[in-house]
């Protein structure tokens, strides 16, 4: 084991057990730890920014760029001045310009992405499910592909029925009264055992991930403890 | 004598005239006014609530003093023919406007009236006028000792002597006096002193005999031994106010019932239920507050931590056995999901004309689980010899995938390209998908990465919404491009949907994925048994705290105050 290897061996041993010391409630340890994450991080990501971003997409072309690249990175270049005029009293409505272009921007992206990108394609596929040929393409048990495509197509419009908010409550003499139609209330049920699965395959997979983690976590310092005995 | 006054000549009337005896101006509309009284007195210049007014009149404290001491014995025949005449006056009083008797109808007939506020003032007077004639009494009578011892003068004589002041007083005299309160309460200004102000409005708000109260100026024995007397008396004061409610009598004797003070019981009487039951329950609260309480030890906060510290060490004890003590080459080798199998169809089928695109979207605290997962793979490509282009949508994404060819001791093997980092990740995989598909009409001053089209693009992440992010937009502007996900196991759930309409190619999610594909790394077996033993002794634990009592009492009572 190298100096340097042992150096940091030492500070991610300490720092495990600086986290793991919240087990015993919060303490000075963990809190050392945890802003030494986050001092570190906002560190590192100022940096990586700074090389990775503003100098070759920003300020290389504005120096060595040609006339239509420096027009070009001009216009990033004022909506930042814009956003940073935005700190002083007098000039916080330049600030709205580039924040309105974020905004319009990033819901253009996401809009898009979310209806060319996932809700066609999955509405395309529940109703491919029902390609009745293709259930006998196969001649091994066609009718649980059935079974397959009509559970998804009852959990899909039993989601989409959860989430109907079309017609709200009333309040009448007797209390509050659903107008929604009794269709939407059974398929809404439905909906919500498809949404209660799906939430608790979801929490395996969470509790799942942070076993893992842990056992990592026991793992790195066996190893360290073991090269440290052992003189590695 | 009351009289109608012409609103435009100012002549007197006979009450019941319609037209005015000199001017002939119709005198309906025109209030009745006594004659008696002086014209353009404060009272009638007032804009004040007559039904208020009158009920101050009634308790005037003059009055109430004067009628008590009437029915003492001590009190002289001058003093009852005073009371006497004062009686036949209020009897005697002619002609009472139509306006007046309906007032006095009205609270005669209805004793709420007068308005809550105002009863509780009432009320609160009352409390405290009974206390300071008790303390007055008790002075008298300590004075009345020292006379004695001084003059040796016979005890009989003392109220004779006590009541001499009160002989002088007249109803005239009285009618000043409570005409005077009157104007001082209502225009403060003209108060002797502020001290008289302060005396005036002293028991004006419950408010302050409830805060004296709190503050312990007036102590709960206090409190209920009045309350005792209250209820001791509450028979009497019913029959009172039987006798004033009685719809038949006349306003006269509401009035002389005024004079003697009944009235004023009657009041403390009016106070709701509800205001009984609230200063019950102060009470009750005051009580219980000083009460003497047993210290709390605060046992089960420090017992609930020592259990949990408990367990964790137990969990962690028994983890580190599985992974350094037990040495098992038991393997999972279970009904390998086709997702999984299309990852490794996809790996196989690569050569070294391949171009790969390694998007890195996963963080440190990760790392563990997708080394796991990734190291694997990541040997089976190189070994194919593909080329292979990183690029980072989390800040340690270029760290992460060098400490990759460390652990997988790829390092010799092959030159990876590095596109850099994203900050956003849907900004950077539409600007990379968007960049691939139309390269060719982009303008020439564009300032565009590097690419080259790319065979395939594998996503290593950990979080369902990043890989979510490029997943849509390089679908929707490349659907034709194949989409490979190395995933943990809290992405996997979410983003299958994508691989079930065919927007992914093959996806491996989680350590059981990975071991089942049968490309397991050197650590694997290890982690595995581990990961099993963990699941198993978690489920143990999730099963007892469900199990316990306790928790579910608790839970029901964090819901409760919620």
């Amino acid at each position: 084991m190298n100096l340097q290897a042992l150096i940091w061996g030492v500070v991610g041993f300490l720092l495990t057990l600086m986290v793991l010391s919240y087990l015993i409630g919060d303490n000075f340890f963990f809190r050392l730890a945890a802003n030494l994450f986050v001092g570190i991080t906002a560190g590192y990501l100022a940096i990586l920014i700074s090389k990775q971003i503003l100098w070759p997409y920003l300020l290389k072309p504005l120096v060595g760029g040609t006339l239509y690249q420096r027009l070009w990175v001009l216009i990033p270049v004022v909506l930042s001045l814009f956003l940073i005029f935005s700190q002083f009293a007098q000039l916080r409505r330049l600030g709205r310009i580039p924040l309105a272009f974020l905004a319009g921007l990033t819901a253009a992206l996401l809009i898009g992405g979310a209806i060319f990108g996932t809700l066609v394609p999955q509405l395309s596929a529940v109703v491919a499910n029902f390609d009745v040929p293709g259930w006998y393409a196969t001649p091994d048990k066609p009718w649980i592909r059935i079974t397959e495509s009509v559970l998804m197509l009852v959990g899909v419009i039993g989601t989409l029925s959860y989430f109907h908010f079309g017609r709200g409550s009333k309040r009448k003499p007797g209390g509050l009264v659903n107008t929604r139609p009794q269709i939407f209330e059974i398929l809404s049920k439905v909906g919500e055992v498809f949404i209660g699965l799906a939430l608790g395959a979801v929490f395996a997979g969470i509790f799942s991930s942070a076993l893992l983690a842990m056992i990592d976590r026991i793992a790195f310092l066996g190893d360290w403890i073991t090269r440290w005995v052992g003189g590695g | 004598m009351f009289k109608l006054i012409c609103p435009e000549c100012n002549a007197e009337n006979p009450l019941g005239a319609e037209k005015c005896k000199d001017c002939g101006t119709i005198l309906e509309g025109a209030i009745p006014e006594d004659s008696n009284q002086e014209k353009g007195s404060d009272l009638e210049k007032e804009d004040v609530n007559l039904s208020d007014l009158l009920h101050l009149l009634k308790h005037d404290e003059d009055l109430n003093q004067f009628n008590e001491k009437s029915e003492k014995d001590s009190v002289s025949d001058s003093e009852q023919a005073d009371i006497e005449s004062l009686s036949e006056q209020v009897e005697e009083e002619p002609e009472v406007p139509e306006w007046l008797n309906r007032i006095r109808q009205r609270a005669q007939a209805e004793p709420d009236s007068v308005g809550e506020v105002t009863q509780k003032i009432f009320a609160a007077r009352q409390s405290l006028e009974d206390a300071e004639n008790e303390r007055q009494q008790q002075l008298e009578s300590l004075l009345q000792k020292i006379h004695d011892e001084d003059e040796g003068t016979a005890p009989s004589e003392d109220p004779e002597r006590i009541a001499e002041p009160d002989e002088d007083v007249a109803p005239d005299t009285i009618r000043g006096d409570w005409l005077r309160r009157i104007r001082k309460k209502h225009r403060p200004a003209e108060a002797e002193s502020a001290d008289e102000i302060l005396s005036e409005r002293e028991g004006d708000s419950l408010l302050h005999w409830l805060v004296a109260l709190e503050n312990g100026e007036q102590p709960l024995e206090e409190l209920e031994e009045e309350e005792f007397s209250k209820q001791s008396t509450h028979g009497e004061i019913t029959q009172e106010i039987k006798y004033i409610v009685n719809p038949e009598d006349d306003t006269k004797k509401f009035i002389l019932n005024d004079v003697k003070g009944t009235q004023l019981e009657a009041m403390v009487l009016a106070i709701s239920q509800e205001d009984q039951a609230r200063v019950e329950q102060l009470m009750a609260a005051l009580r219980a507050e000083k009460s003497a309480r047993q210290v709390s030890t605060r046992s089960g906060p420090a017992f609930n931590r020592g259990l949990r510290l408990i367990i964790a060490l137990v969990l962690i004890a028994i983890l580190s056995l599985a992974l350094f003590v037990a040495r098992s080459d038991a393997r999972l080798y279970g009904r390998l999901r086709p997702q999984a199998q299309s990852v490794g169809e996809w790996v196989h089928n690569l050569n070294d004309n391949s171009s790969i695109l390694l998007v890195m979207d996963y963080s440190a605290a990760f790392s563990g689980e997708m080394e796991l997962i990734s190291t694997p793979i990541l040997k089976e490509i190189f070994k194919t010899g593909a080329k292979v282009t990183t690029l980072s949508s989390v800040p340690a994404g270029r760290l992460l995938f060098d400490r990759l060819i460390e652990v997988g001791s790829l390092e010799s093997r092959q030159t990876v390209a590095d596109l850099g980092y994203f900050p956003i990740g849907s900004f950077g995989a539409y600007g990379l998908a968007n960049q691939i598909t139309q390269a060719r009409n982009q303008p020439e001053f564009a300032i565009n990465l590097s690419v080259e089209p790319f065979d395939n693009i594998l996503i290593i992440g950990d979080d369902y919404e990043g890989v979510m992010a490029w997943i849509e937009q390089i679908h929707s502007l490349n659907p034709e491009m194949p989409i490979l996900l190395l995933l943990s196991d809290q992405a996997g759930p979410l983003l299958q949907p994508y691989w079930e309409s065919g927007q992914v190619q093959g996806m491996i999610s989680g350590i059981s994925d990975s071991v089942n594909l049968g490309v397991e790394s050197n650590e694997s077996p290890n982690r595995w048994l581990a990961y099993q033993v963990g699941t198993v002794l978690m489920i143990l634990m999730l099963l007892i705290g469900m199990s316990l009592p306790g928790s579910r009492n608790s839970a029901v009572t964090k819901g409760d105050e919620q």
